[in-house]
C-alpha cells in the first residue's frame, strides 16, 4: 500500500475498510476469503454431512428406528458409524431408537459408544426427546420402557468415555 | 452515469408490466359466474351442476361480498369433512374445468386494501377427498410436496397416502424436514413404515 503512495492517498480509516472489503490494489487474501466464505459454508453444512452418510449409516439408523438390535450390530461390524448425524435434523440413531422406547437398540447403541450428549440441529439431547415423548405417552408399557432409556441415557451422559 | 441508467429503468418498467399480465390474472366473469358464486357459498350443489353444464367457469371472478371471488377459490375454502356438498362441488367443478393449480379471488393485499390473489388449491381444502379429487385433475406432483410434508406433520396419514401412491416424492425436502422425519417426531410408527416401504431415507 505504501509503495504506491506518490499521488492521492487516502485517510487511514478508508484504506482499512479498502483492505477490509478487499478492494485495494493488490489485496487478493482479504477477497479470497470473502468469495471462498460461500462455498465453503455450503460445502461444511451442506455437501459434508451428505457425504459423511452412506447407506451403512442408513441401515443402522432404519434399525435403530425399528429398535433391531442385532440389525444395529451388523451395521456397525459392517463400517457404519455410530455417531453419524441425520443430514435432514442432525440427530443420530441414538434418537431414532430412543424415541420409539426401544430399549434394547438404546443399550446397543451405548455399548458401542454412541455419545448420549450430542446434541441436534435443534439444540436437544437424546434424554430431552425421550422425556418430551415420556411426558405424551399414554401406554404403561412404553411409559416404562422411556423411563428405562433416560436412566440409561442419565447414566451415559454422567460417564464420559 | 444517466445515458446507462435509462435502459435499465426501461427495462425494469416493462419487467413490471410483463409480471402483471402473467398468465390470465384473475379473469373476470359475468353473469353466470356471479350466479355460479351464489350457488356455491349456499353449498347449492344441483345449482352448481346446472350453471357448470350451462358453460358457467369455475375460474373466472365475480362480485362477492364487496370483492370479486371466482366460484373454485370460495368452493375450496368452505370445504369441511362434516359438510359432504361442500366436498361434492369441489369435485364437480375439476370435472368442469377448474384448475388443480390455482384458484383467483382477492385476497387482504400488504397495502391493507384488496388484491387479486391466487391460491393453491392442495393448501387450501385438505381432506382426503378433495386431495385425491385434485390429483386425478391432475395436478403435477412436483407441486404437492409440501402438501405432503404438512400432512405428515399434521398426521394426516389418508392423505399421505394418497399423495404418494399419486406419484409424490417421498425424499422431497420442501421445508426443514422431510416427510419420514416428520412421522418419527410425532412417533407415527405406522406412517414412518409406510414412508419407509415406499421409498423413504434419512439422507434425502
Amino acid at each position: 500500500m505504501a509503495a504506491e503512495s506518490k499521488e492521492y492517498t487516502p485517510p487511514l480509516w478508508l484504506r482499512v475498510l479498502y483492505v477490509l472489503l478487499g478492494l485495494d490494489k493488490g489485496s487478493v487474501l482479504w477477497r479470497a476469503i470473502f468469495v471462498l466464505a460461500v462455498p465453503a459454508l455450503v460445502v461444511w453444512t451442506v455437501v459434508l454431512p451428505r457425504i459423511r452418510f452412506r447407506d451403512e449409516e442408513e441401515r443402522l439408523f432404519r434399525a435403530a428406528r425399528h429398535g433391531d438390535a442385532a440389525g444395529i450390530e451388523r451395521s456397525i461390524a459392517a463400517g457404519g458409524k455410530v455417531n453419524a448425524a441425520s443430514p435432514v435434523d442432525g440427530k443420530s440413531a441414538l434418537f431414532r431408537a430412543a424415541i420409539f422406547g426401544h430399549t434394547a437398540a438404546v443399550r446397543t447403541l451405548l455399548a458401542h459408544g454412541a455419545d448420549a450428549s450430542l446434541r441436534a440441529a435443534d439444540d436437544k439431547t437424546a434424554l430431552d426427546i425421550t422425556l418430551a415423548a415420556r411426558a405424551e405417552e399414554k401406554d404403561p408399557a412404553i411409559v416404562h420402557e422411556l423411563d428405562t432409556i433416560a436412566g440409561l441415557l442419565r447414566t451415559a451422559q454422567e460417564t464420559p468415555h | 452515469m444517466r445515458p446507462v441508467l435509462r435502459p435499465l429503468l426501461v427495462a425494469s418498467a416493462v419487467l413490471a408490466l410483463a409480471s402483471c399480465q402473467k398468465g390470465q390474472n384473475g379473469e373476470r366473469g359475468g353473469e353466470p359466474e356471479r350466479q355460479l358464486v351464489e350457488a356455491t357459498v349456499a353449498a347449492d350443489l344441483g345449482k352448481v351442476e346446472q350453471l357448470l353444464a350451462a358453460g358457467a367457469s369455475p375460474n373466472k371472478m365475480a362480485p362477492h361480498q364487496d370483492h370479486v371471488q371466482s366460484p373454485w377459490k370460495l368452493a375450496l375454502h368452505q370445504v369441511r369433512a362434516n359438510r359432504p356438498a361442500t366436498i361434492a362441488i369441489v369435485q364437480t367443478m375439476l370435472k368442469h374445468g377448474a384448475r388443480p393449480d390455482i384458484a383467483w379471488g382477492e385476497g387482504p393485499s400488504r397495502n391493507g386494501g384488496y388484491s387479486v390473489q391466487s391460491i393453491e388449491p392442495i393448501q387450501e381444502a385438505n381432506t382426503p377427498e378433495v386431495t385425491r379429487a385434485l390429483m386425478q385433475a391432475g395436478l403435477d406432483p412436483r407441486n404437492a410436496t409440501l402438501a405432503l410434508e404438512e400432512a405428515a406433520e399434521a398426521g394426516q396419514s389418508e392423505i399421505v397416502h394418497i399423495l404418494v401412491e399419486a406419484g409424490v416424492n417421498v425424499n422431497s425436502r420442501p421445508t426443514a424436514i422431510t416427510p419420514l422425519v416428520a412421522a418419527i417426531e410425532r412417533r407415527d410408527y405406522a406412517m414412518m413404515v409406510y414412508l419407509e416401504d415406499h421409498g423413504a431415507r434419512e439422507k434425502p
